[in-house]
């Protein structure tokens, strides 16, 4: 199974921004429209999609909430297991990711029920 | 000291010792089975104390080395709080402008990673887990109050988070102070 590898310090920024577009550059939405909203235009991936986070500066809390927090919300389906993360630098991210992710997909559950 | 002189001091302790064993201590009232008996006492207590000392040496070294890791953890929390501060007040406008913005993104970083790396030293020290399982706690409330300082939409907003960083960072400080005192404690009991 071939894999899709995303390194976001060299291919997006070693210094990503905050949350929306309106924080400045590099911002986790301008991630997920550019990135991997584009990976699920045909549905789930058959392949994995492997990112990287190191290598940079650094993260902020909000780049990473909206990028993968969002991607869930705007998917309104969790999609975790298409991802695969490499973090060695900082390992417990992936923890901190997966938990945006579940909190999302939590959020989006929260509101079908509402609103249906 | 010279060999003439060694050899006179021995000469008299052999004599005197023979004195000794034929007529006892007259002067002290106390016979030679006796003052073996306090030489092997105060030996054997010299001894005791001494191993009791290396033990409490060892011991004080174990308990700094994690009061260095406590502290450490201190410092870079300080440190995420502090540049946090800085990024919000030194952005003209927009965060990501500031110069301080990359200083940000390290500090929150290198914190992260120390917490990895304190789970990892509390899974060989069972007496700083419930401490490293509270800092765990603060470092997700640091985590949470800076995404909202730096995701808020004023500065009234930004100011109500870095205070409630700040207001963490007091309790980190407290808890540190705590779990090092019971450490020494621990030392001082031993």
């Amino acid at each position: 199974m071939s894999k899709t590898i995303i390194d976001i310090a060299n291919d997006f920024s070693p210094t990503p921004g905050l949350r929306n577009r309106d924080s400045g550059p590099f911002s986790g939405e301008q991630f997920r429209e550019e990135r991997l909203e584009p990976l699920f235009k045909d549905g789930d991936p058959q392949e994995k999609i492997v990112i990287n986070f190191d290598g940079g500066y650094g993260y902020a809390g909000s780049f990473l909430e909206e990028a993968f927090g969002g991607l869930v919300r705007t998917l309104k389906r969790n999609v975790v297991d298409s991802f695969e993360f490499i973090s060695t630098e900082e390992p417990l991210l992936i923890e901190r990711v997966k938990k945006y992710m579940d909190s999302a997909y939590r959020y989006v559950q929260e509101n079908k029920n509402i609103s249906g | 000291m010279s060999k003439k002189i060694k050899t006179f001091l021995a000469s008299i302790g052999i004599l005197g010792i023979i004195g000794f064993c034929r007529h006892g201590c007259s002067f002290l009232d106390i016979r030679l089975i006796e003052l073996l008996s306090i030489i092997a006492t105060i030996y054997i207590g010299s001894v005791v104390a001494k191993s009791l000392g290396h033990i409490n040496v060892a011991y004080g070294k174990h308990v700094d080395l994690l009061c260095q890791v406590f502290d450490r953890f201190e410092g870079l929390a300080q440190s995420f709080v502090a540049r946090t501060d800085n990024t919000i007040r030194t952005a003209q406008g927009k965060i990501t402008d500031s110069p301080q913005y990359p200083l940000f993104l390290t500090a929150q970083k290198d914190f992260s990673r120390y917490i990895g790396t304190l789970d990892k030293i509390s899974e060989s020290y069972p007496e700083i887990q419930e401490t490293v399982a509270k800092l765990k706690n603060y470092a997700k409330s640091l985590d949470d109050s800076s995404m909202k300082a730096t995701d808020a939409k004023d500065k009234e907003e930004q100011d109500l988070n870095i205070r409630r960083m700040q207001t963490t960072f007091e309790q980190i400080g407290d808890d540190i102070l705590i779990s090092k005192a019971n450490l020494f404690n621990k030392d001082f009991v031993h």
